[in-house]
């Protein structure tokens, strides 16, 4: 009884609940005012709803804290991994007929295991990656944990896995207007007994003071005899345990669906919520969950347009930042960038003048000309659409190029700032016949205007917050902004295609696409531009070290911003250009995960280069068309994943520079076998190779002859 | 035409040339090619716009009702 008292003199003591307590109080003192507005506008049923799922995203959001006070990264796959262990749940309970206490209880054991499985097989192999390249590494993990729960739903028959479910928790009492089962007590249950436990871990066990002490310094850690690694599988097990019942206590709502299993997007209110809390306090992330909870049932309640929560969703993650004043710890400190080791090289300029060097390039330059230029001239039109399409996605990938491989920062809504382009240039063309440049122009100041926007909240403290930002935004504009029931003024669904320069009619798809292929190519000259000119030099230098760049009398905010508002422009122009080649824009056209999809295809390729990124993009949107050919539905979408989420663990773990990095190391062998015939010394080519420690053996007979001849010569 | 650069003997001369403002000759201050740029665009809008194709549309009104009156 002590115990009790303490606790309850304790949470009077605390400012947050008292201020909650007196929330109630007031609320149900007022609600029996005559005239008072409570009943009608937020009656009981409502405000237990909003506590109830507002509690389940807080519960999210909890995983995300504590994953992200481990490493320090916000894990994108964090929804993904309770949902593959979830759907599994869920199928034992209704495809093959489980107890369902024994199907939670399986499904936790995977979840645990599978969270520790994630940890030693994927994360672990990162420790000594950037965060950057972790963040992204998560990003490519919830695509694989996203087909195997495809896989599982498929497996276990798909039909039963989406919709409601039908729990054997057998209790209801209707609470006016809605009635409140005995599923939904099991979620508001599961929340405290959660915030309890975890706080309990972290405060009060040596592993959870450990766990904290390696967060804040790795380093320091080790040296003091903490077992990091152990504590960190730990700590994954953990998140995926609390992230499958997550999933399994809303499962009986939200059902299994697709959504739900693979997007990001699915964990965007427990983002909203974790920012809210600074991906600091557990209890202050369960507060602003009920609160958000609140709010998005009332709103539901008292308007017709349930997407607008997807607007508020973003306005409260755009304040939150904004009122975040920068408060940096030790272990936010050295927010590292890309991988060093992904920078690709130019020709040395000992052997770009050489004949075999310069034909060798003439010829592929020529190759690559000539296939662009035939093969659609040799194609049908609706291939020729599907081309002007992979060429505007070139576009987006190559202001990610810009943001992520020269800024060093994540965008994962770069889809949404594509369709504030199409709906800027669309509506001026589709309403008052404007001329497509001007309409381009204005589209790439929109995509410009919105980055400051989206940017500015999130690019003022360290840390990868645009990803949550852009990820909020792309979310608003697909399911409120574009949605035709809220601004069916200003949809633009049907644009007519102009006719260029009054002589050529866009009407043809080859006309469109060599218009496309036109605005790509001016775009990588502009940018090849950029990256050459001081402002380049400097995005490199506040993404590589960007204290020594303020030191350096650096702005570097202002840099990361201008990055992003570039990216944002060549955003925009894409956006344009979309619209033309759809002949018009909508709901579903610039799906959430379609940023998502042109961020992975683009580190697949390599973000560090143009070239990279576009032939990444190229090649996927060929593997998607090829897919689409032979398969379909379910299968399609797990083939798609399991190629996208694997090849971007691959090719972080083994080609930092992506695929286009390989491409290079063929360059550079033919580049050193020229130099050796020649006998040139080119120090680029042999002085930064990794040494390893056997011995010369493992270097090329040419490279080693190379180093040889130059010490034979300079000596007297 | 002499050497900006070039070393000075005294101080108030050096003072001097330090507050002196480097002239920039570039043509209109490095923004020329912004500038041509800028006038190519307005001019190719004006000369040749890419618009589309103007089109009538005929929306046929509702029938017309006539009542014939027998005389």
């Amino acid at each position: 009884m002590a115990d009790v008292a303490v606790v309850a003199r304790r949470t009077f003591d605390d400012r947050r609940a008292r201020l909650v307590a007196g929330a109630v109080l007031a609320y149900s003192l007022l609600y029996w005012v005559p005239g008072s507005p409570f009943p009608e506008r937020m009656p009981w049923g409502v405000v237990t709803q909003g506590v109830i799922f507002g509690t389940t995203n807080a519960l999210l959001a909890m995983g995300l804290i504590l994953t992200y006070r481990t490493t320090r990264i916000v894990n994108f796959a964090y929804g993904a991994m309770g949902a593959m262990p979830g759907s599994l749940t869920v199928g034992l309970f209704l495809a093959k007929g489980w107890n369902y206490w024994l199907a939670i209880l399986v499904g936790l054991i995977v979840g645990v295991v599978s969270g520790a499985l994630v940890e030693i097989l994927v994360i672990r192999r990162f420790t000594r990656s950037s965060r950057l390249v972790l963040t992204v590494a998560t990003i490519g993990l919830a695509q694989i944990l996203g087909a195997i729960a495809l896989v599982i739903t498929l497996v276990l028959g798909s039909d039963l896995l989406t919709g409601n479910i039908d729990t054997p928790i057998d209790f209801s009492v209707f609470v006016r207007p809605y009635p409140v089962r005995g599923d939904h007590l099991l979620m508001i249950g599961v929340a405290p007994f959660v915030l309890f436990g975890l706080g309990w871990f972290l405060l009060r066990t040596n592993a959870g003071m450990a766990v904290r002490a390696a967060a804040e310094n790795t380093e320091r850690a080790l040296l003091l005899g903490v077992p990091v690694r152990r504590l960190q599988t730990i700590v994954w097990a953990l998140a995926g345990g609390l992230s499958t019942l997550t999933f399994v206590v809303k499962a009986p709502f939200t059902g299994v669906v697709p959504e739900a299993l693979v997007g990001a997007t699915a964990i965007l209110p427990a983002l909203a919520i974790a920012v809210i809390a600074r991906f600091q306090s557990l209890p202050t992330a369960l507060g602003a969950g009920i609160a958000l909870g609140l709010v998005e049932w009332t709103a539901r309640w008292n308007t017709s347009a349930a997407s607008f929560f997807d607007v508020t969703y973003l306005v409260v993650i755009l304040a939150a930042l904004l009122l975040r004043r920068e408060r940096v710890s030790r272990a936010e400190t050295g927010e590292s960038s890309w991988d060093s080791a992904g920078v690709l090289k130019p020709i040395p300029d000992e052997l770009r003048s050489l004949p075999e060097v310069r034909r060798l390039r003439l010829v592929f330059v020529g190759l690559a000309g000539l296939l662009v230029l035939v093969i659609p001239l040799r194609s049908q039109g609706s291939t020729v659409v599907l081309m002007s399409f992979a060429v505007v996605w070139g576009i987006v990938a190559m202001s990610l190029v810009v943001l992520t491989g020269w800024g060093g920062n994540i965008s994962l809504g770069q889809f949404g700032i594509v369709g504030v382009g199409a709906m800027a240039a669309g509506n001026l063309m589709m309403r008052w016949n404007v001329d497509f440049f001007v309409a381009l122009v204005f589209a790439m100041l929109v995509g410009g205007g919105v980055a400051v926007l989206i940017g500015l909240p999130a690019l003022r403290i360290r840390g990868l917050y645009l990803a949550v930002t852009t990820l909020a935004f792309a979310v608003a504009l697909d399911s409120y902004f574009l949605n035709p029931v809220n601004f069916s003024r200003y949809v633009p669904d049907s644009v007519r295609r102009p006719v260029l320069w009054k002589r050529f009619d866009m009407a043809s798809e080859w006309v469109t696409f060599f218009v496309c292929l036109s605005g790509l190519a001016l775009a990588t000259i502009a940018m090849r531009s950029v990256r050459r000119s001081r402002a380049g030099r400097v995005m490199i230098a506040t993404r590589d070290n960007d204290r020594a760049a303020d030191a350096a009398a650096v702005a570097t905010t202002r840099v990361k911003l201008q990055t992003f508002v570039l990216s944002g422009c060549l955003a925009g122009m894409a956006g344009a250009l979309y619209v033309l080649v759809l002949k018009g824009a909508g709901q579903g056209t610039f799906h959430p995960n379609m940023s998502i999809e042109v961020f992975s295809f683009a580190v697949i390729g390599g973000l560090g280069t143009v070239a990279g990124a576009l032939t990444g993009v190229f090649f996927f949107r060929f593997v998607d068309y090829a897919l689409g050919e032979y398969f379909s539905g379910d299968v399609a979408a797990i083939l798609r994943l399991s190629l996208t989420g694997g090849g971007l663990l691959g090719v972080l773990y083994f080609l930092p520079g992506g695929l286009w990095q390989f491409v290079q190391r063929q360059r550079d062998r033919y580049l050193r076998a020229v130099a050796a015939r020649r006998g040139i010394l080119v120090p680029s080519l042999v002085a930064d190779k990794r040494v390893d420690e056997a011995s010369d053996d493992d270097h090329p007979d040419d490279e080693t002859a190379l180093i040889r001849g130059a010490l034979t010569s300079d000596s007297p | 035409m002499t050497d900006e650069h070039e070393p000075v003997e005294t101080r108030p001369a050096a003072i001097a040339m330090l507050k002196e403002t480097p002239t920039n000759r570039h043509l209109l201050r490095g923004f020329g090619p912004l500038v041509v740029g800028v006038i190519l665009f307005v001019l190719m809008v004006l000369l040749a716009p890419t618009v589309a194709p103007e089109r009538d549309v005929t929306i046929e009104g509702p029938a017309p009702t006539t009542t014939v009156s027998a005389n």
